[in-house]
C-alpha cells in the first residue's frame, strides 16, 4: 500500500505485487513467479542505487 | 464556613525564577517559599482561593540535558509541599523551558493524580511531547502576554479543580472544551454526547470540506515527520543488503513471541534456518501464499541468485521481522530505529529492502 508508506515519509517505495504476496504470484508457475520476484527486486535494487528528493513510488512494468 | 484554601507548587526556569540568564542555565534545582516572578501575577488571578506555597526553579540547560530524570528530581521538591495544583512556566515559544514545564507537569499528574497547567507557543517543541499529559494553555511567542496567559491558567485551574462534571462527555471527567479554556487539545479521545449521530456529521462536514466552508475535524491524524533519503549506493556488486519485513514471518513455534495483532516486538532471525522451518504469524492478511513459498515475502532465492551472479556483493544472513497488523505507528517507528541500531552494531549494511503486506 505505497500511499501509506507515502504519507510516513517513506522515501523509497516500490508498489509490491498484493498484499498476500507483496514479491510472488501463486498464480503462476514457480518459475515464472521466480522470474517476476526477480523483476521486482532488479527494481528496488534499481531505486536503491538512484537519488531520490522525496517519497518516490515506482511501480514495475510488467 | 470559609472555603479551603487550595495549595498550589509553582515551576519557573532560571530567568523568570529571577536567578541569572543564560549564563545561569545550568543552575540545578532550588526552592523558593511563596510565589516568585510571574508567581506574583499569578498569585493575583489565584485571589483568596487558592496560594503559590512554593516556587521550584531550575536552570533550563541544566534540565535539558536529562528531562526525564529532572523531572524526577523536581518532583521530589514540589511533594513535600502536598499542593492541589501544580503550574509551571508560562514557557511561550522557548524549546528547552517548554519541554522542562510539560516534564514537571507530566512527572507530578502521574505520581499525585493533581491539575497540572502550563503554558506554551502554538509551535513550541514541548505542546506536542506533553499535551497529553498536561493542561497547555495558549500563549503567544513572547513574553508581553504574560498577564492574560496567567489569568487563563487560574481560570482553567479552578474550573478543573471545582469538581464539575463535564456533563457532555460520558466519563464526565475534568476535561472541559479547550475553545472555552483557550488550551491545545489534548489529543484524548473521549466519547461524547451529540445531538446529531456520526452520520449527519460526518456527512455535514464532508460537504463543508467540499465546499471549501469552514469544518471541524473531531479526530487529528498525528503529523509525520520527513525523513531525508539516503544517497543512493553505489556499487552494488560489493553491497550487503539486508532483509526486513512486517509480514510475520518467523521461526516455527514463534520464539521471539510476536502477537498476530498489535504486535510490540521484532526478531533477528538466521534465514537458513528459518527456511527450513518457519510459520506465519500476522492476522491482518491471508497467510497461506508465504506459508506456502517464504521467498514471496522475504525474497531469499532471487537474492541468492544475485550475489551468485556478482550483482549483489552479499545477502545479510541475519532477517529482522515483525507483525505489522495494527500496530502504533509510534511503535513501528521505534522498532525501526532499533533494527536500524542492531544492522549499525553488526556493521557492513549498505542497503535494505523492506517487503511489506
Amino acid at each position: 500500500m505505497p500511499s501509506i508508506a507515502q504519507m510516513l515519509g517513506v522515501n523509497r517505495i516500490l508498489q509490491g505485487e498484493a498484499v498476500p504476496n507483496p514479491v510472488g504470484d501463486p498464480s503462476l508457475s514457480p518459475e515464472k513467479e521466480k522470474d517476476l520476484r526477480r523483476k521486482y527486486i532488479l527494481k528496488a535494487l534499481d531505486l536503491l542505487q538512484r537519488d531520490v528528493e522525496g517519497p518516490t513510488v515506482v511501480t514495475l512494468e510488467k | 464556613m470559609a472555603e479551603e484554601k487550595f495549595k498550589a507548587v509553582h515551576y519557573l526556569n532560571q530567568f523568570f525564577g529571577q536567578i541569572g540568564g543564560e549564563g545561569k542555565a545550568n543552575t540545578g534545582f532550588m526552592v523558593k517559599e511563596g510565589p516568585v516572578g510571574p508567581g506574583l501575577a499569578l498569585q493575583k488571578e489565584l485571589g483568596d482561593r487558592a496560594e503559590i506555597v512554593s516556587t521550584v526553579i531550575c536552570g533550563d540547560d541544566y534540565f535539558a540535558a536529562n528531562p526525564e530524570q529532572c523531572a524526577e528530581e523536581g518532583l521530589k521538591l514540589v511533594k513535600p509541599y502536598h499542593p492541589d495544583l501544580f503550574f509551571a512556566g508560562p514557557a511561550f515559544a522557548a524549546g528547552r523551558y517548554g519541554v522542562a514545564c510539560g516534564a514537571m507537569c507530566k512527572a507530578v499528574a502521574g505520581e499525585t493524580g493533581i491539575p497540572v497547567i502550563t503554558a506554551m507557543y502554538k509551535e513550541a517543541p514541548g505542546l506536542d511531547l506533553y499535551r497529553k499529559y498536561a493542561f497547555i494553555c495558549e500563549a503567544p511567542n513572547h513574553a508581553r502576554g504574560m498577564n492574560e496567559v496567567l489569568r487563563n491558567m487560574a481560570r482553567l485551574a479552578f474550573r478543573i479543580i471545582s469538581g464539575e462534571k463535564e456533563m457532555r462527555l460520558l466519563t464526565r471527567e475534568p476535561l472541559p472544551k479547550p475553545e472555552e479554556y483557550k488550551y491545545f487539545s489534548r489529543n484524548l479521545l473521549r466519547n461524547e454526547y451529540c445531538e446529531k449521530s456520526i452520520a449527519e456529521r460526518s456527512v455535514e462536514k464532508l460537504l463543508a470540506k467540499l465546499r471549501g466552508e469552514p469544518f471541524e475535524s473531531e479526530v487529528i491524524p498525528p503529523k509525520f515527520e520527513k525523513v531525508p533519503p539516503p544517497p543512493a549506493i553505489k556499487d552494488l556488486s560489493k553491497c550487503e543488503i539486508a532483509l526486513v519485513s512486517e509480514g510475520g514471518l518467523v521461526p516455527k513455534g514463534n520464539p521471539g513471541g510476536l502477537s498476530r495483532r498489535s504486535n510490540l516486538r521484532w526478531g533477528a532471525y538466521e534465514i537458513a534456518p528459518l527456511f527450513r522451518d518457519y510459520e506465519v504469524v500476522h492476522a491482518g492478511y491471508f497467510n497461506d501464499h508465504v506459508a506456502a513459498r517464504p521467498d514471496r515475502l522475504v525474497p531469499v532465492d532471487v537474492m541468492k541468485d544475485l550475489v551468485k551472479e556478482g550483482k549483489v556483493g552479499k545477502l545479510h544472513p541475519t532477517y529482522y521481522g515483525t507483525c505489522g497488523c495494527t500496530t502504533v505507528s509510534k511503535r513501528c517507528g521505534e522498532m525501526g530505529d532499533e533494527i536500524a541500531a542492531e544492522m549499525k552494531k553488526r556493521g557492513g549494511i549498505s542497503a535494505v529492502i523492506l517487503t511489506s503486506t
